[in-house]
């Protein structure tokens, strides 16, 4: 397990990439815990709309 | 889409949400904002290694991070955590951080400027503080922030929409 950030602010870039790098890793050789019910096809996804806005509030 | 930005970029509007709650309620000393920079921090990591066990045990194809799965989930672990240490005062804090955040992308995306009204929005954070208390019969955690959203995002004109049967999640 990762050291956790102690400062008040919000995290990096780089320490995002890492905690997903990190739990990649840990879970990659565990098996499959269940098997939820979940329809055909399910996707995740952001709109091209809200992305532009989450490209404007990390710039700022 | 890069999806470490979206991740960043959601947790960062959170965060400046969640700054903005404690500083409007005189939250402010130093040894709460050490405990909710841990909490912080934490959540995210919890919500970061839940997001992979819900990729991976959902089978699901990532078209993109989801930012409302994202936010919603990072909300409910650190409200939960916050909760543990001073109760619902500050985790309300971080409830209303959240689904301002997740409003805010919601008026974004859907149709004519829509966004969920104030009424409802209180609702739902009574029902997350509720599950927090814990009165889970009168409560809703993280999948029931994401599916608040997820729904009103989803919403279309009865115009629009062509009625077909459901199918079955069963495997």
């Amino acid at each position: 397990m990762t050291e956790v950030i102690q400062e008040y602010r919000p995290a990096t870039l780089d320490e995002v990439k890492d905690l997903y790098r990190q739990a990649k890793a840990r879970f990659e050789k565990e098996e499959i815990r269940q098997h939820p019910h979940v329809p055909a096809g399910l996707t995740n996804s952001t709109s091209e709309e809200v992305y532009a806005e989450l490209l404007k509030i990390l710039e700022r | 889409m890069d999806n470490d930005k979206i991740v960043t970029a959601g947790q960062k509007r959170l965060f400046e949400f969640l700054d903005e709650e404690l500083v409007k309620n005189d939250l402010q000393s130093k040894q709460i904002k050490e405990n909710v920079a841990r909490c912080f921090h934490s959540s995210l990591q919890k919500a970061t290694n839940h997001h992979i066990q819900h990729v991976r045990e959902l089978k699901l194809t990532e078209g993109s991070r989801e930012v409302y799965k994202t936010v919603s989930w990072h909300v409910w672990f650190l409200a939960q955590s916050l909760h543990e240490l001073y109760g619902c005062a500050i985790a309300g804090c971080a409830v209303r951080a959240g689904l301002s955040t997740l409003n805010e992308f919601l008026r974004i995306e859907a149709p004519n400027d829509a966004c969920l009204d104030q009424a409802t929005l209180r609702l739902v954070e009574t029902l997350i503080l509720n599950e927090l208390e814990p009165m889970e019969d009168h409560g809703i955690a993280k999948n029931g922030i994401y599916i608040a959203f997820k729904a009103a995002k989803a919403m279309k004109s009865a115009k629009d929409f062509t009625p077909q049967p459901l199918q079955s999640s069963n495997h």
